[in-house]
């Protein structure tokens, strides 16, 4: 398929707008609202009012100097984690309650993994007097609690979705049952680069300032371009926001790390990139971790926020087109790495960003044992580690470690 | 004229509506579904949806939500379901079936060698709620489908907040029949009330001489009752896995459970 022939809504074969006809013409509305506001100077203003004023933009590119001296490395954190509410997530969120605004719409619903995303969703939602309701998993409900509780605080509704195993994907149905009932006055904020168009581009567009941002920040530091530059993959969205900077840079690796989970068996990850084969899953057509009949895996990650059986259908034309590559990354060495920034820097790191940190970690280690001396790189740290305390502290006690 | 819409017409003729209820494949066991359906299609089913299970059903209620994990308790087959679908074509060698289920089952398996299979077992039509119109004719293009054009008519939806433009092309394209959602949200709701969207089957019947079929929340005989004064026949679905979900334990009653239900329905 060449260029000219990629439809829109489309990246190469992937994307699309899979869902039932109910929710065509709230699609349709969405994608003529972004066409018309993404070039609109007032609308960017506001919302670029909104990222300084209230998310705290623009964020830190911190030099990791003890990362650095310990791999051997130029180690520099894009510090997304030090948003207003914690990740990344907010800047999609603000552009996207401001697009309800817009819209019209007095009520906007979300689905969430890790809960950040539901806790920015609130966030916007109280700011700007919208009503709120968010999905979520009643596993990550209990392995994220912090996160139900912060939501409820924001004053938004909090569903639990799913069976008692019920994760991010289950989250995602619910609340697109919700939105087919409810899309006269509802927005639905999806929280990643996933869902049917104009999603995948609308949430990358919100979060392409990570990767414009980080692209002035190193040059301005360094002079130079980063050898490579390093996000985790749940949907995708951080690590869309972070390569957009980068992707006509030929020069720069552009790597995005998977939830290896605890093995490499069906159910055990959610590697849907390395693992998955092509589908139809939650509004668009991507990878997907499937049987061969197509049913949908049961996928595992420590980490809430990557537990998801599918990914950004962009991702899986970057896939394809080789300009990004995907790695897995286990459990274990996600919590390494969680500890390991932990101690060498003073940054808690969400455990999502820890499997961008531990990529990073594996990469330099190859690239030196190939004879590179010192190679340069961006990590995107995604969130904080708050959120993530708890189960962190119970998953580490059972490995035998002890706090005092 | 596509082959369903034939076949439906003069299904319609004999009875003067249509009744084409749905039965996902498997539920609660083979067997059990097998007699099921005998049972739907001894009651006068015109003909009848078999449903593929799915992991992710984003358009379904509660009902069929649970419907779908019972039955995926066991390994799900493309194979067995054609098996199935021969199976009833053997026993009702006149009725036409159609199929109804997510994409991705259909991309997994083929979508162009599935037709193939399903046509040869009667399946005259399909319908796939999670494909609008667009990406239904990327799909044709894509896979080569033109060639099933008449055999099996992929059915599409018109629903409470389809635009008129929209209405019109696909009333205008429409094939077999047009699938009328009574109301907007997942199945199995309990309110049913085709007044507010009475509008709507007028300017269908303007652009399109196919059936129109109403479904989403069909329960009781005073919902066929009001389905049959604006469309050409009904839908019923979670009500009878609801039906097979409270009998689980005595599996042998569920068939005379569905006949003494449809007694009822369209007495
Ligand atoms: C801190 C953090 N990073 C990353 C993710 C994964 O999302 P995405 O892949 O869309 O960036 C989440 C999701 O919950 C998150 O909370």
């Amino acid at each position: 398929m060449n260029q000219s022939e990629i439809r829109e809504g489309y990246f190469g074969r992937y994307g699309g707008r899979f869902v039932s006809e109910l929710l065509i013409p709230a699609l349709e509305e969405l994608t003529t609202a972004f066409k018309k506001y993404s070039r609109d100077s007032a609308f960017k203003k506001e919302y670029n009012n909104l990222l300084r004023e209230f998310a705290g933009r623009p964020t830190l590119m911190y030099h990791a100097r003890n990362i650095s001296e310990k791999w051997g490395a130029d180690v520099y954190l894009k510090r997304e984690d030090l948003l207003h509410t914690g990740s990344h997530k907010i800047n999609n969120c603000l552009g996207q309650a401001l697009l309800a605004k817009k819209l019209k719409k007095p009520r906007v619903i979300a689905e969430t993994g890790a809960g950040q995303h539901g806790v920015a969703t609130a966030t916007a939602a109280a700011l700007m007097k919208l009503e709120c309701c968010v999905y979520m998993g009643n596993e990550d409900l209990r392995r994220q609690a912090l996160n139900g509780f912060r939501m409820r605080l924001l004053g938004a509704f909090v569903v639990g979705a799913g069976d008692q195993m019920g994760t991010l994907r289950d989250a995602v149905n619910e609340a697109l049952r919700d939105w087919s009932s409810s899309v006269d006055h509802t927005h639905y904020i999806v929280g990643s680069v996933i869902g049917p168009h104009p999603f995948p581009s609308l949430v990358k567009w919100f979060h392409a300032v990570i990767g414009r941002e980080s692209k002035k920040q190193i040059i301005r530091m360094t002079g130079k371009l980063p050898d490579a530059v390093f996000a985790c993959v749940g949907g995708g969205s951080n690590a869309m926001g972070m390569f957009s900077g980068f992707l006509t840079e030929s020069g720069v690796d552009l790597i995005g790390a998977e939830a290896g989970g605890t093995g490499m068996k069906k159910g055990e990850h959610s590697s849907t990139l390395k693992m998955g084969k092509p589908g139809v899953l939650q509004g668009c057509y991507t990878y997907v971790l499937q049987n061969k009949a197509g049913i949908v895996d049961n996928v595992h990650s420590i980490s809430a926020g990557l537990d998801y059986p599918g990914v950004g259908p962009e991702h899986a034309h970057l896939l394809e087109t080789g300009r990004a590559k995907y790695v897995a990354i286990s459990d274990d060495s996600a919590l390494a790495a969680f500890q390991e920034l932990s101690e060498t820097e003073g940054i808690i790191p969400a455990l999502e960003s820890s499997h961008a940190l531990a990529a990073a970690r594996n990469w330099v280690f190859d690239q030196k044992k190939l004879g590179r001396k010192k190679p340069m790189i961006v990590i995107s740290l995604s969130g904080r580690g708050d959120k993530d305390a708890a189960e962190a502290q119970r998953l580490m006690e059972k490995q035998g470690r002890v706090f005092q | 004229m596509d082959e369903l819409q034939q076949y439906l017409i003069e299904c319609k003729k004999k009875k003067g509506f249509l009744f084409v209820p749905y039965h996902a494949f498997g539920d609660p066991d083979p067997e059990t579904s097998m007699k099921v359906v005998r049972t739907l299609f001894n009651a006068g089913a015109d003909s009848i949806e078999i449903g593929l299970p799915f992991s992710d059903p984003v358009a379904d209620g509660p009902v069929l939500q649970r419907t779908f994990r019972r039955i995926l308790q066991h390994e799900f087959s493309m194979q067995n379901f054609i098996d199935f679908l021969s199976k009833i074509k053997e026993e009702f060698p006149d009725k036409k079936i159609l199929v109804m289920g997510y994409i991705n089952l259909f991309l997994q398996f083929g979508i162009e060698k599935l037709f193939e299979k399903f046509y040869k077992n009667n399946v005259r039509g399909v319908i796939i709620p999670d494909v609008p119109m667009e990406e239904k004719s990327y799909i044709i293009e894509q896979y080569n489908l033109h060639k099933f054009e008449n055999k099996i008519s992929w059915i599409d939806f018109i629903t409470p907040t389809t635009q008129p433009h929209r209405l019109v092309k696909i009333a205008q394209n429409a094939r077999g029949f047009i699938y009328m959602v009574s109301y907007k949200g997942v199945t199995g709701r309990n309110s049913f009330d085709l007044k507010p969207i009475s509008k709507l089957f007028k300017q269908i019947r303007k652009y399109t001489g196919v059936p129109i079929l109403v479904g989403f929340g069909v329960k009781t005989s005073a919902n066929v009752k009001m389905a049959l004064e604006y469309a050409d026949g009904f839908i019923i679905a979670s009500r009878l896995h609801e039906l097979i979900e409270q009998n689980l334990n005595d599996r042998q009653k569920i068939p005379g459970l569905i006949e003494q239900e449809l007694k009822l329905l369209l007495a």
